[in-house]
């Protein structure tokens, strides 16, 4: 998706095929497991299935562009001696423009290799950026605990994220 | 299974250099007998003469809700009588941990991937496992989950979605 648009409810005609756009969308919502960049775009179209307007059926089709030109590309695991968890997460406050909610994204990594990652729209509208950091930290830390935890139970040692 | 637990397990394994085997299970369903007594209507065309009439099942047959659970059970227990015990932050992971070796098994529906630091081990369970069930063994990991899993020569794995994406592309006429 171009960075300077924002998708948004009505500002365009709209679509008459809504049998076709949300076949799609359903069928794109599979890709991000071995494409994280596309988390995003992803989960920005699939917010827009009730009331589907023109403009998102373009944002649709660049990504089929996209992946059309980029067919092979996937997720690589490759060896590492560390077994760090790394994380990283931000947050887009009031990004939506219909109802002001935030942004979540995070992703982490698990010695050099991405195990866990997502990108989408919080429940509820906050009234700070702090409050929308914060809500966005335990998102991820509920992640971390949990691959602490299964990786405590495989026996692999990690240090302190 | 989470798909996490999948890519840390897999990242795991491509860092100590494990073996990796995939299983894939014939006839799942087939295999069990019911725990407890399901009744279907008259399927068209062996109406009898009575409506009231209906057939009970006697063995399981794809798509009922017991048959899925019948089965892990059934594969769960023979986990426990090897010795391992699921994990608890992924019930579909089994570990066994041996003074000599580790052996991790990751179960999906009728798809087991087992992966251990001993060859010979892993070896092992599988003769022990196809001795239970009808196995076919698909030596190397390549296609998991509708993900193709490709072994670069340096030991690393890429997976993708090739496939997948084509046939979307092609529904599209944009290939």
């Amino acid at each position: 998706m171009q960075s300077n648009i924002r998708l948004q409810k009505d500002v365009s005609s709209a679509m008459e095929d809504l049998t076709l756009y949300r076949s799609v969308v359903r069928t794109l919502q599979y890709i991000p497991i071995t494409r994280p960049k596309l988390s995003f775009v992803v989960n920005k179209v699939c917010q827009f299935m009730h009331n589907l307007q023109d403009h998102h059926w373009k944002a649709v089709k660049r990504i089929l562009r996209y992946l059309a030109h980029t067919p092979l590309h996937g997720l690589l695991i490759k060896h590492c001696s560390s077994s760090n968890i790394l994380t990283f997460s931000d947050v887009d406050k009031g990004s939506d423009v219909d109802d002001r909610k935030s942004t979540t994204a995070y992703c982490v990594y698990f010695g050099s290799n991405l195990v866990s990652w997502s990108s989408h729209k919080q429940h509820v509208v906050s009234h700070s950026s702090t409050e929308a950091e914060y809500r966005s930290i335990v998102v991820v830390l509920t992640k971390v605990l949990w691959l602490q935890s299964l990786l405590h139970e495989l026996h692999i040692s990690t240090s302190q994220p | 299974m989470k798909s996490s637990t999948i890519r840390v397990v897999l990242s795991h394994v491509v860092s100590s250099t494990w073996p990796i085997h995939q299983i894939d299970v014939n006839n799942v369903f087939r295999n069990d007998d019911l725990q407890e007594d399901v009744y279907i209507k008259q399927p068209p065309g062996f109406e009898s003469s009575s409506p009231y009439l209906v057939c009970k099942y006697q063995k399981d047959l794809y798509g009922l809700k017991q048959a899925l659970r019948s089965w892990f059970q059934k594969l769960s227990s023979t986990l426990h009588t090897f010795r391992f015990h699921s994990t608890k932050s992924d019930t579909s992971l089994f570990v066994q941990f041996m003074p000599s070796c580790t052996i991790f098994v990751l179960i999906y529906v009728d798809v087991i991937i087992i992966t251990g630091s001993s060859r010979h081990e892993v070896n092992n369970l599988i003769s022990k496992l196809s001795l239970c069930f009808a196995l076919k063994d698909l030596d190397p990991l390549h296609y998991f989950l509708g993900i193709k899993v490709n072994c670069l020569k340096s030991g690393d794995l890429l997976r993708s979605q090739t496939k997948y994406i084509n046939d979307l592309l092609r529904c599209m006429n944009m290939l």
